[in-house]
């Protein structure tokens, strides 16, 4: 019993964390029609800026305000800079998010070294409770909830503010957002950021589980690119729900044929890519 | 009378080419990951490489050494251009470094046809000093059993373990290290209970450690390196097994590199290695003073493996008299070298693998830093310890034992 439970908690709280990041590489997906290959180098990037914000401060919650934050001005000038001067090129894009997440590694390695790092929990947020007999960290049960809220903050802003209207609409027919004197540029820009906050505070989040160190960005992304294709691109339900099922996967899968789990979450993404090619949520 | 001087000129310049070429520098190609996971262990080579020749002046035997740098990115195939480069076009006398094990294998053939002499200071893959030795290829880290066998057999008869279960990454590092202590605890009389091999850099151990029933064990031996070691160690504690399960593992679980990441996490560990930067020796303390001079932080277990590579390649152009071009003559002084290095006294058994102290270490917290306390050594121990080197030979690899050690 406490197997199952604890096993659940645990893949319910790695799911929270994908869902962060395949959010923004959705939401990016849906408006700009690239994939970001830079996502996993923003997420890498969330978590050194933590560190080195609680390293100075000792301040974990500054620290998980601060790395999104940097995270997505580093995005959006990304955006303006670079990913502008190729917008009608969608190869051009996805290269050009390549070359930036060669640089955003060797930039890191510059500035932070290789050695991997690990971010501090808040004390009130250390250790473990007993559930059903087995232990349980507290940290990650904040995760849980904490993801809860964002999800919840995301759904409202795109189905009920009027931003939220325009990305939709930018997603279904950009021609005619433009047509109807929204500047779509900018909307474009500011997705970008938006995702880039995402996949920071996801870093920043996973800081104190995962840690920080050079290869964490391609091992993070890969799942992050199951959880898209299992949901299906540009569908904010689609993340959601996609991320809670490789969560859930990954974690019975390594936890009942350790043997046998990277198998466990790329078998099911290949068999929705053959009964759904556009995946569960997404529209063809 | 034209044909005359071309004739004087063209001796000249020989002449000339001659006495640069007595002059020219001794060249030592080193091959490290410069970018990418193990990019901190390749500048930790590096800089042991770099510290040995400055003591010298960068001067042995008369000649000036000249250290030409390679960045394998954690590849075979680059890594195997590289060393091409370095023995065709930059005619270097020996090939240094060498971090990942895939990258030595893709190395071995074309080191081994060339002569010139390999020196691996970090790759422990077990078969290029067994199975696989040759006479110009050299290690100075030792191989990934190596420093695991002291340990599964001291586990047993002094802690009085019975029960283990094995954890480390699907790959032959963590079979290798892990294989050692637990030939070693089952020849004893231990018995394994569980094997689990996640894979490597997996994300998050949390699903392997809440499947591990404590009740079935009284100890978890395991391996995990770099970053991957600091994460299994903090979510072990954060699962609570900590203080219920004891942890042992191959001392890159908690060396130099990953251990104040870890914390206090990491306090209690118990490990199997041939250094760490506590060592109390006069050596050590000299070796880590100066370093600390020098780089402004610590020494991990790679830099001093490449230090001790590069006092081995000195003592041999020395003792070849600076001749290094004859690799075959070089490679054979290399093989001859001993002395006392920082980590203890250090010489090499027949398949050029090091024979030198293990110390059995745990991890202690003094003041704000951690480090490893040792509890126990075993002197020259060899890779092939206790068996000797044919029994040992004669028994499976590793590798293919991985799966076949659960009673």
């Amino acid at each position: 019993m406490s197997f199952w439970l604890i096993q659940t908690l645990n893949g319910l709280s790695f799911g929270v964390l994908l869902f962060l990041l395949a959010a923004g590489l959705s939401l990016i997906f849906g408006l700009m029609r690239i994939i970001n290959l830079a996502h996993g180098s923003f997420y890498l990037l969330g978590a050194y800026v933590a560190i080195a914000v609680a390293g100075k401060t000792g301040n974990f919650w500054l620290a998980l305000v601060a790395a999104p934050l940097a995270v997505a001005v580093v995005g959006a000038l990304a955006q303006r800079s670079l990913l502008n001067r190729v917008a009608d090129n969608e190869l051009g894009q996805v290269l050009m998010t390549f070359g930036l997440l060669l640089v955003i590694s060797d930039v890191s390695l510059l500035v932070w070294g290789g050695a991997p790092l690990t971010l501090e929990k808040p004390a009130a947020l250390e250790g473990s409770v007993q559930l059903a007999g087995a232990f349980f960290p507290i940290y990650r049960l904040a995760i849980m909830a904490f993801g809860a809220l964002v999800a919840l903050a995301l759904w409202l802003f795109i189905e009920r503010t009027r931003l939220g209207a325009v990305l939709r609409a930018g997603v279904d027919d950009p021609e005619m957002v433009q047509g109807i004197g929204i500047n779509l540029p900018l909307v474009l820009s500011l997705v970008f950021a938006l995702g880039a906050l995402l996949a920071g505070l996801a870093g920043a989040l996973a800081g104190p589980i995962l840690g920080a160190a050079p290869g964490a960005d391609f091992a993070v992304v890969m799942l992050a690119f199951a959880v898209v294709v299992v949901g299906g691109l540009g569908s904010l339900k689609g993340a959601f729900w996609g991320s809670m099922f490789v969560g859930l996967v990954d974690n019975f899968g390594k936890a009942l044929v350790p043997e046998l789990s990277l198998f466990t979450i790329f078998v099911p993404m290949a068999m929705v890519l053959v009964i759904r090619p556009t995946g569960i949520f997404g529209r063809s | 009378m034209i044909r005359i001087a071309t004739l004087l000129l063209g001796l000249a310049v020989a002449a000339l080419a001659g006495s640069v070429h007595a002059q020219a520098p001794i060249k030592i190609g080193v091959i490290i990951p410069a970018t990418g996971p193990f990019a901190i262990i390749g500048e930790e080579v590096k800089n042991g490489m770099e510290m040995l020749f400055a003591e010298s002046g960068n001067t042995v035997a008369g000649r000036k050494v000249e250290l030409i740098v390679e960045d394998d990115g954690n590849k075979a195939e680059i890594g195997l251009t590289k060393a091409k480069k370095l023995v065709e076009r930059d005619k270097v006398q020996v090939v240094s470094g060498v971090v990942a094990s895939f990258v030595a294998y893709a190395l071995r053939d074309y080191m081994v046809s060339s002569k010139i002499p390999l020196m691996i200071t970090v790759s422990g893959a077990d078969g290029l000093t067994q199975q696989d030795a040759a006479p110009n290829i050299f290690r100075t880290s030792g191989s990934g059993s190596h420093q695991s066998h002291v340990l599964g057999e001291w586990l047993y008869k002094k802690k009085g373990y019975r029960r283990m279960i094995v954890m480390a990454p699907n790959y032959a590092m963590g079979y290798e290290q892990t294989g050692g202590f637990v030939r070693t605890f089952k020849e004893a009389g231990g018995k394994i209970v569980k094997t689990i091999y996640p894979p490597l850099g997996a994300p998050d151990y949390g699903p392997f450690l809440s499947s591990i029933d404590t009740s079935t064990a009284d100890v978890i031996g395991v391996v995990f390196a770099g970053g991957d070691a600091v994460r299994f160690v903090k979510q072990y504690a954060e699962y609570g097994l900590k203080g219920k399960l004891p942890l042992v593992g191959s001392g890159l679980l908690t060396d130099d590199l990953v251990l104040q990441a870890q914390a206090d996490a990491a306090v209690g560990i118990i490990t199997a290695l041939n250094y760490s930067r506590s060592l109390e020796s006069p050596e050590n303390q000299a070796f880590v003073t100066r370093y600390v001079q020098r780089y402004k932080r610590i020494p991990t277990n790679y830099a001093e493996y490449s230090y001790v590579g590069a006092r081995v390649i000195k003592e041999a152009i020395e003792s070849v008299k600076g001749k290094a071009e004859d690799s075959v003559a070089l490679a054979a002084a290399m093989k001859k070298v001993h002395f006392v290095a920082p980590r203890g006294p250090f010489k090499f058994d027949a398949y050029n693998n090091p024979v030198n102290a293990i110390y059995i270490f745990q991890v202690e917290k003094q003041g704000t830093t951690y480090y490893n306390k040792v509890i126990e050594h075993y002197d020259a121990v060899s890779q092939f310890y206790p068996w000797g080197a044919k029994a040992y030979l004669a028994k499976p690899k590793y590798v293919d034992m991985a799966n076949k050690w659960v009673d």
